[in-house]
């Protein structure tokens, strides 16, 4: 079985990184969302904003925190579209879960995207700042920890492609996800920003560790504020893991009953 | 009371979009609420800051208001230019062309997604907590807004007609569409001029955010001309566009 998910990963690898119309123009807007923040943080270093780092560490940071939101892939659609056509169902009758296969085939993509996107972001970023990252060695220890904030997320991801069994459509149910991950994760303004209730809220939720969390590195962060963040990526994979099989599991249970 | 061919159809398509009520109000008010969440990022930059490259929150709330609003009109009545390049690649123009009405018209009611009016009603909220438009700029939003909305349809009817000469261009029409909005929703006043001239140019985004803004505020006919102008013209660009690309379909010449 694991030879066929190795496939299954291999493949999805390939035809990311060959898609080059999809790459490209997701490169040009990683570059693009990169200018617009450079941009941003010089004017708003100029007008006395109070930034967690210089502009220059704060498209860094950016830099590492888009990675990881481009480069987990629309899952969800794909999830809705299996359940709508029945392909779920059908796949109950194949040796290899549907969860399984779909994460597996996530993974390739992503890990092509994340290779893509790391040369692209770090070019940016040295082209637009002129500079290196301030603590170079932790943040390569924060790169290390990209791939697993994507496992993360993609779990979850799956979690919100499955509520369409519920909801029959799973995107307004995304976007509101995704919003979340882009505020309380601190995709653009790292979580320091934020006032202190709002840094209590985003605390107990599974975002801030998957984006902040990882790019806390570019500004500053210890080598133990870093496994901490480890430590709270695999405790928030094991929630997004067990919340994704029993959405399946009672999916199931609505097949057998014939309620779908 | 007789409707005309016109509104028949963006009525029937209106009705279908909301044939399943609550996925309708579920789309549309998890859009709302999507856009009041992003929004929570300029409260936290002009907490400590009140002034960024000369905006202030109010003047970025009107921004992002006035562009959510002018983005849901044009999506919820017209957002079918999406499927432009659908259209093309699997062939579905063919039926259109033998109908009588317009067959630009036909594809861009061919989608009204129900999240478009959460945009239209985040937007508004906004617009009125942003507590800067006089009565007169009041009396004068529909009319911008009007004229955004035409700017913002006509870009991206420019950019989905690029299936009808290169095969595969789905992404890259969606990109540059997404490049259009995330422009416009930024204060003018980040960008070096370099960039502002690209989004006056180019990339309108300067027409679907930061212009109707100065219009609204400072009542200035200048800019309302200026306005009225881009609208004309980008809209004689989008019909020209792809009416050159039915052209080529009809000869049979494919993309790529």
């Amino acid at each position: 079985m694991f030879r066929s998910l190795r496939a299954l990963f291999w493949i999805a690898f390939r035809t990311e990184l060959f898609n080059l119309p999809q790459i490209i123009s997701q490169s040009v807007f990683f570059v693009l969302i990169l200018s617009v923040f450079n941009f941003l943080w010089r004017e708003g270093a100029k007008s006395g904003l109070p930034l967690p780092a210089s502009a220059s560490q704060m498209v860094w940071y950016l830099a590492v925190t888009e990675v990881i939101a481009l480069s987990v892939t629309a899952i969800h659609r794909e999830i809705e579209t299996d359940l709508h056509k029945g392909r779920i169902a059908a796949a109950l009758l194949r040796p290899v879960h549907y969860l399984k296969v779909i994460c597996w085939q996530a993974a390739g993509t992503i890990i092509a995207r994340i290779l893509v996107f790391g040369v692209v972001g770090v070019l940016t970023a040295v082209a637009l700042t002129g500079e290196w990252p301030a603590h170079r060695d932790i943040a390569l220890a924060s790169l290390a920890l990209t791939p697993i904030a994507c496992a993360v997320l993609i779990i979850f991801i799956v979690s919100v492609g499955l509520s369409a069994v519920w909801l029959r459509e799973c995107s307004p149910v995304y976007w509101v996800f995704q919003k979340c991950l882009f505020v309380f994760g601190g995709l653009m303004l790292p979580i320091s920003m934020y006032p202190d209730w709002f840094r209590s809220i985003a605390a107990v939720l599974p975002f801030q560790p998957i984006l902040c969390g990882v790019a806390q590195g570019l500004l500053g962060a210890t080598s133990y504020d870093l496994l901490r963040n480890l430590g709270l990526l695999v405790l928030w994979f094991l929630v997004g893991l067990s919340l994704a099989a029993y959405l399946h599991a009672r999916y199931v249970r609505k097949v057998l009953r014939g309620e779908l | 009371m007789k409707l005309g061919p016109l509104a028949h159809l963006m009525l029937s398509a209106q009705k279908a979009s909301a044939a399943s009520l609550g996925t309708w109000l579920m789309g549309a008010s998890m859009m709302a609420v999507n856009n009041l969440i992003f929004f929570t990022m300029w409260f936290v930059l002009f907490r400590s800051n009140s002034q960024l490259g000369g905006w202030t929150l109010e003047r970025t709330m009107l921004l992002f208001g006035l562009s959510a609003v002018a983005f849901g009109v044009l999506n919820g009545l017209f957002g079918g230019f999406v499927r432009i390049p659908e259209f093309v690649r699997e062939g579905g123009l063919n039926g259109l062309l033998l109908r009588p009405r317009s067959p630009l018209l036909l594809v861009l009611v061919s989608k009204t997604p129900a999240s478009s009016w959460g945009d239209v009603v985040s937007g508004i909220a906004l617009i009125y907590l942003s507590d800067l438009l006089s009565l007169q700029g009041w009396l004068l939003l529909p009319l911008v807004t009007l004229l955004a909305a035409v700017v913002f349809l006509s870009a991206s009817i420019v950019f989905f007609s690029i299936a009808f000469w290169l095969d595969n261009s789905d992404t890259l029409s969606f990109r540059l569409w997404e490049t259009l909005i995330t422009f416009g929703l930024y204060p003018e006043g980040i960008f070096p001029m370099s960039v502002r001239v690209c989004l006056y140019t180019f990339l309108p985004a300067a027409f679907t955010g930061f212009v109707p803004v100065n219009v609204l505020v400072e009542h200035s006919q200048t800019w309302l001309l200026l306005l009225l102008l881009a609208a004309a013209f980008w809209s004689a660009l989008a019909y020209s566009v792809f009416y050159r690309g039915l052209r080529r379909f009809v000869r049979g010449v494919t993309a790529g």
